[in-house]
């Protein structure tokens, strides 16, 4: 019996309603640890390039990792991977909570599901037993109710589950998985995924974790941890959550607002971590927010996972979907010039409640405000909806409308691009895309690094794939472990920092491939630095992990992503940031007047693919490059 | 002279007296960023704001009635 994990792979047929067990070997283990990388390892294998992405022949793969579960903050994350219906690429997205670890403990480290059922159907997992249960009556259901529906009749309220909401019932391309109703898998849409098979859910229960190979040492770095986060610097995420860095966004002039137009934004103190930890956490009024409007994930001493709680006036917010974070607070607020904590929160609770990507989401509403404030848009096209930036009302009813797909909210759920050629006159000049993505609102513009990662990025524009700028100069001792040691000032671009992308791009793909939450566990910021990453493996499988094998680990990811895109025809072509971000200057603030140069950019990225051993006209791996990261297998399948 | 101080996130729970998040610091004029970074003791990495703008260099001297915003700067998020 190995250490850490179980050594099982649960594969499902939807469509013959089987199921089989897989024992793969420590190679594999140790090889692909978890996360997309293990995720790319079958789905590679099981589906045909050129798969309809709501077809039956996608698979969907549900992957925890050899480390999920042991008794560390950060650990209890689960990755989904399948070709995304949004962007026609990989999927990729990730999420925490409690799913994760119970699932481990049920018996599996991921689940492979092919097919389709022929009417709706959830798997419960419990102690290595498997079994299909119609679920024809949770169809429809908002996640909350599925939630409570479910545990009843499986009478354990300590099940955990994963499910759809309406949103992913009816193929709303950003569809998310959810979990406890607060977590989400937002990004790639793989929420409409287990939609189009009939999938409503995944309920799991378990009583074996596994075992830890070296406890002493394992509780040495969790109890480090606990000592260090006060004076840490994710101390300030844990009491005010990921809003904590709307100060420093705004300041920065890189505040998505009014659809990427500008930097800043008039109301942002209204949407900081700050106000929102003063008014709308639960408890807030009582002073006691701290204990009552902080949720945390399995083993976490982080607890950055905002409550929210509403009772008065014309939004009122249900605690049990949680509470906004950064990106939402952006999307639904700067991005579409809404500074109504309130009714983002409304718009948060919608999201969580029918499944919706919350940065798609916003990002998708804030569009079509821009292209009917451009007059590209009509109220005959909105069904007599008047858009307009720093409507907070229209704002909530549209997102209400997208989870339903009643009215606009219909081509809304088919994101921004696809809604851009349905309704055409001009519309697409508005859109902030990368593979079809939304994009979430951190700016290249402020962040230049991110001009590259958002265009190379695999399953598109994605803020969590490498580290920002800033911390280059601010953290030069934990760069210096995954080799940068030529600290660059935030602004511009050269050779180095494009480095520095590409390298802390590795470091973050191995944090998703080991399934570690990215606040925890970091090359900069982070409460554990990549040296004690290497540790926490270490200690929990009983290996003899190196921070060489680590970053080889998420280069290894990388490249399998890529070469995913590269059998579905996809390469350099694709790797675009939206036009308006070259053409378009930014008001306001510290990027006042600031455009992406093209010219530079492209240079850039040349660097980029030539740092990556990739092909400089398509973009791709070569076989050489794949046999060298012992993926040869992957361009054959 | 009277510096208006309004601190963002963790920094009010970092400065002693600052859980209102308002501060009023008092300087002698001429004073600069760093000196007020220096009196309050704050990190390098505490990003800090004069006026709406961020201040990139710590020589910069402040003037009675400044408003100065401290806060923390995360990539990610």
């Amino acid at each position: 019996m190995p250490h850490g994990y179980n050594g099982k792979i649960l594969h499902v047929d939807l469509s013959s309603r089987t199921f089989e067990i897989e024992e793969p070997d420590l190679a594999f283990y140790r090889k692909y640890m978890g996360g997309s990388a293990m995720g790319l390892y079958y789905l590679l294998k099981n589906s045909p390039a050129g798969t309809d992405p709501l077809g039956p022949e996608n698979v969907l793969c549900l992957m925890a990792s050899v480390i999920t579960g042991a008794p560390i903050s950060g650990q209890s994350r689960i990755t989904a991977t399948a070709k995304s219906p949004l962007t026609d690429c990989i999927g990729d997205s990730q999420s925490g909570g409690f799913f994760p670890a119970e699932f481990k403990f049920a018996g599996f480290d991921g689940i492979v599901i092919k097919g389709k059922s022929d009417s709706p159907v959830y798997l419960w997992i419990n102690d290595g037993e498997v079994e299909f249960r119609d679920a024809d009556h949770l169809w429809g259901k908002i996640t909350g109710e599925s939630e409570e529906i479910i545990k009843e009749e499986l009478e354990d309220q300590k099940i955990q589950i994963m499910q759809i909401g309406p949103a992913g019932e009816k193929l709303v391309r950003y569809a998310a998985v959810m979990s406890m109703n607060n977590r989400a898998m937002g990004r790639t849409g793989m929420g409409a995924v287990m939609g189009s098979k009939n999938l409503k859910a995944i309920a799991v229960r378990g009583k074996n974790k596994p075992t830890i190979a070296d406890k002493k040492g394992l509780m040495e770095l969790t109890r480090w941890g606990t000592k260090a986060y006060p004076e840490s610097h994710v101390a300030g995420l844990g009491k005010y959550g990921t809003a904590n860095a709307t100060a420093g966004q705004q300041k920065a002039g890189g505040l998505s607002t009014f659809n990427h137009n500008s930097g800043v934004f008039e109301g942002w103190e209204a949407i900081d971590g700050t106000t929102m930890f003063d008014t709308v956490l639960r408890g807030a009024d009582e002073g006691v927010q701290n204990s009552k409007g902080r949720d945390t994930c399995y083993s976490c001493t982080v607890r950055c996972k905002r409550v929210v709680e509403i009772t008065e006036g014309p939004h009122k917010v249900d605690p049990l979907y949680g509470g906004p974070e950064y990106e939402t607070l952006a999307t639904f607020g700067s991005y579409c010039g809404i500074d109504d904590l309130a009714a983002i929160s409304k718009a948060n609770e919608y999201c969580n409640k029918y499944g919706l990507d919350t940065i798609s989401c916003g990002a998708t509403i804030a569009w079509a405000v821009e292209a009917y404030a451009e007059g590209h848009l009509r109220k005959e096209d909105t069904g007599g909806l008047e858009l307009n930036y720093g409507d907070a009302e229209v704002m909530v009813k549209l997102t209400r409308m997208i989870g339903e797909r009643k009215g606009f909210g219909e081509i809304l759920g088919e994101g921004s691009v696809r809604a851009a050629e349905k309704l055409g006159n001009g519309t697409e000049k508005f859109l902030v895309i990368s593979k079809k993505q939304e994009t979430p609102a951190h700016m290249p513009q402020a962040k230049p690094t991110l001009g590259i990662i958002y265009a190379v990025n695999p399953f598109g524009s994605d803020h969590q794939s490498s580290e920002h700028d800033g911390s280059y100069k601010w953290y030069p001792e934990r760069m210096k472990q995954i080799g940068l040691d030529d600290p660059q000032s935030s602004r511009g671009m050269n050779e180095e920092k494009v480095r520095y992308a590409l390298r802390t791009q590795w470091a973050y793909s191995a944090l998703d491939t080991v399934s570690v939450c990215q606040f925890v566990f970091g090359p900069a910021w982070h409460l554990y630095d990549m040296e004690q990453l290497a540790v926490a493996i270490n200690t929990i499988t009983g290996w003899d992990v190196t921070l060489d094998e680590i970053m080889e680990l998420g280069e290894r990811r990388v490249n399998l992503l890529r070469a995913y895109n590269a059998r579905e025809g996809i390469g350099r072509e694709q790797d675009t940031l939206p036009e308006k971000m070259f053409k378009k200057a930014l008001k306001g603030g510290r990027t006042d007047g600031v455009t992406v140069d093209k010219d530079e950019w492209q240079e850039m990225m040349n660097h980029y693919y030539l740092l990556s051993e990739w092909d400089l006209s398509t973009g791709n791996p070569s076989q050489q490059k794949l046999e060298s990261l012992g993926i040869g297998w992957a361009l054959d399948g | 002279m009277k510096i208006d101080v309004r601190l963002f996130g963790i920094m009010r729970d970092r400065i002693p007296n600052a859980h209102s998040g308002n501060l009023i610091i008092e300087m002698k004029r001429g004073k600069s960023v760093a000196d007020l970074r220096a009196q309050l003791d704050l990190a390098d990495l505490v990003g800090l704001a004069v006026n709406e703008n961020v201040a990139e260099d710590n020589s910069l001297v402040l003037k009675d009635g400044d408003q100065v915003h401290l806060y923390t700067a995360i990539g990610g998020g």
